[in-house]
């Protein structure tokens, strides 16, 4: 019962986002982000359907949705990353560029498996699958947040609440599936509440930040200087390298 | 999968949220000032260094003497407890003058269209490396007290004009030129 009223709880709250996206005209403003919360909104009738009518198939249904949603999620961290940095030109290049190396380390991981002659995924069970594929979007998204911070890239009210939540989700999503790997059918009844009421709170984060359009605050006045980046990073280095130099001499006279 | 495994996982994951409130935390706190201009950074760099020889005095050994002939266990604790204040007070400053280089330096390379990702990395390791040279001489001065760590008034003194060597040229790395007068061939 408990259970079913908090799925409740998180339709209600996916409707209000989606309606308040419609109403203010801002939906295709963050277009990824809210294919993602109706593609969700619109599996909870299916799963509904599946657990009344067809228990048997409801597991397998259930697993192959939520890693469909794991893939719909790595389109939320594309739109902050689409988002966050589009007036910043050298910001999304360093992303760009520290993206592709998780990306092929990941991969080369894969492969690796492969030829250890072991499996091509270490994945063994859809809850495995999952787990792997939250843990490398945690790490996409930690990527993220690092360079919004050393880069003191502003981010919006929208933004900032949007990646807040899917933070917050990951990082419980990770913990939940770990310890369901872990404990088995054990940690299962404490499974259906947790990780819908996990959801609950990313939807209570996500409802004040996505409550009206707030736009991404302006990168500052155009400087009236002309400022040139070569010369800048190698004054920057050199400067630091001296310091640091210095520095180990007094640590370690 | 191993326990550490599990702990590995459990950190990672309150990571995330940790980073995401700290962002949050400092995004409220900083306000406007994390969108400021490259005019209002370059006012914002350190004004200038320690003088050398206020360093000198911190650091150097002769004070120090002086008050041990005075046979004075209270002078001796109070003086070595003020030297310690005044150490950590210059390497606080210290940390706070790399942080506005670093600072300036990433304003402007977010914005460049020819950024370096191979040197933004080391920056920001050589960022990370001096600030955890002076968390390294806080342990030192903590344990040691400021005094009995010799070579350090000489280096300080050279690390102070270093740094204000560092801020002006960050200041004055701008080609002086304004936008609109380069562009219009001025």
């Amino acid at each position: 019962m408990a259970s079913q009223l908090i799925l409740w709880t998180c339709n209600i709250l996916e409707a209000v986002l989606l309606l308040r996206a419609v109403r203010g005209r801002f939906f295709a403003k963050y277009a990824l982000f809210y294919a993602y919360l109706l593609c969700i909104l619109l599996q909870s009738p299916a799963r509904f359907y599946f657990m009344l009518w067809h228990p048997e198939l409801y597991p397998s249904f259930y697993w192959n949705t939520q890693f469909f949603d794991g893939l719909l999620g790595c389109g939320i961290i594309f739109e902050l990353y689409r988002q966050g940095l589009v007036h910043y030109p050298g910001a999304a290049r360093m992303a760009r560029n520290i993206l592709a190396l998780v990306f092929a380390i990941v991969i080369s991981k894969v492969l690796a498996n492969a030829l250890s002659g072991s499996v091509w995924s270490p994945a063994r069970t859809s809850v495995d699958l999952e787990r792997y594929l939250r843990m490398v979007q945690s790490v996409f998204l930690i990527v993220l947040i690092a360079l919004f911070y050393y880069y003191a890239i502003p981010l919006g009210k929208n933004l900032r609440g949007m990646m807040l939540g899917y933070a917050f989700f990951l990082g419980t999503s990770v913990v939940n599936l770990t310890l369901s790997t872990q404990l088995g059918s054990a940690f299962h009844v404490w499974w259906v509440y947790l990780q819908p009421l996990s959801y609950v709170l990313v939807l209570a984060i996500w409802c004040p930040a996505l409550w009206a359009y707030a736009p991404m605050p302006s990168p500052g006045p155009e400087s009236k200087f002309e400022y040139d980046y070569q010369l800048l990073s190698t004054e920057t280095k050199k400067h630091l390298v001296q310091v640091r130099s210095y520095l180990s001499k007094a640590v370690l006279p | 999968m191993s326990l550490p495994a599990i702990l590995v996982i459990l950190l990672g994951s309150l990571f995330i949220v940790w980073i995401a409130f700290s962002l949050l935390r400092g995004r409220a706190r900083s306000g406007s000032t994390r969108n400021r201009s490259e005019e209002q950074t370059t006012a914002a760099l350190p004004a200038g260094p320690c003088p050398p020889q206020v360093l000198e005095r911190i650091f150097e050994r002769g004070d120090s003497d002086f008050i041990a002939r005075q046979h004075s266990r209270e002078a001796q604790v109070l003086f070595h407890h003020e030297r310690k204040r005044l150490a950590y007070l210059w390497l606080r400053q210290t940390r706070h003058e790399i942080a506005n280089v670093r600072q300036f330096h990433a304003e402007i390379a977010r914005k460049s269209k020819d950024l370096n990702p191979g040197t933004e990395i080391k920056i920001a390791l050589d960022c990370l490396l001096v600030s955890a040279m002076c968390w390294l001489m806080a342990v030192a001065i903590y344990f040691l007290g400021p005094i009995y760590i010799r070579g350090m008034a000489r280096y300080a003194s050279d690390l102070s004009a270093q740094l204000s060597g560092l801020a002006g040229k960050s200041a004055g790395i701008p080609q002086s030129q304004p936008a609109d007068l380069a562009r219009s061939g001025g």
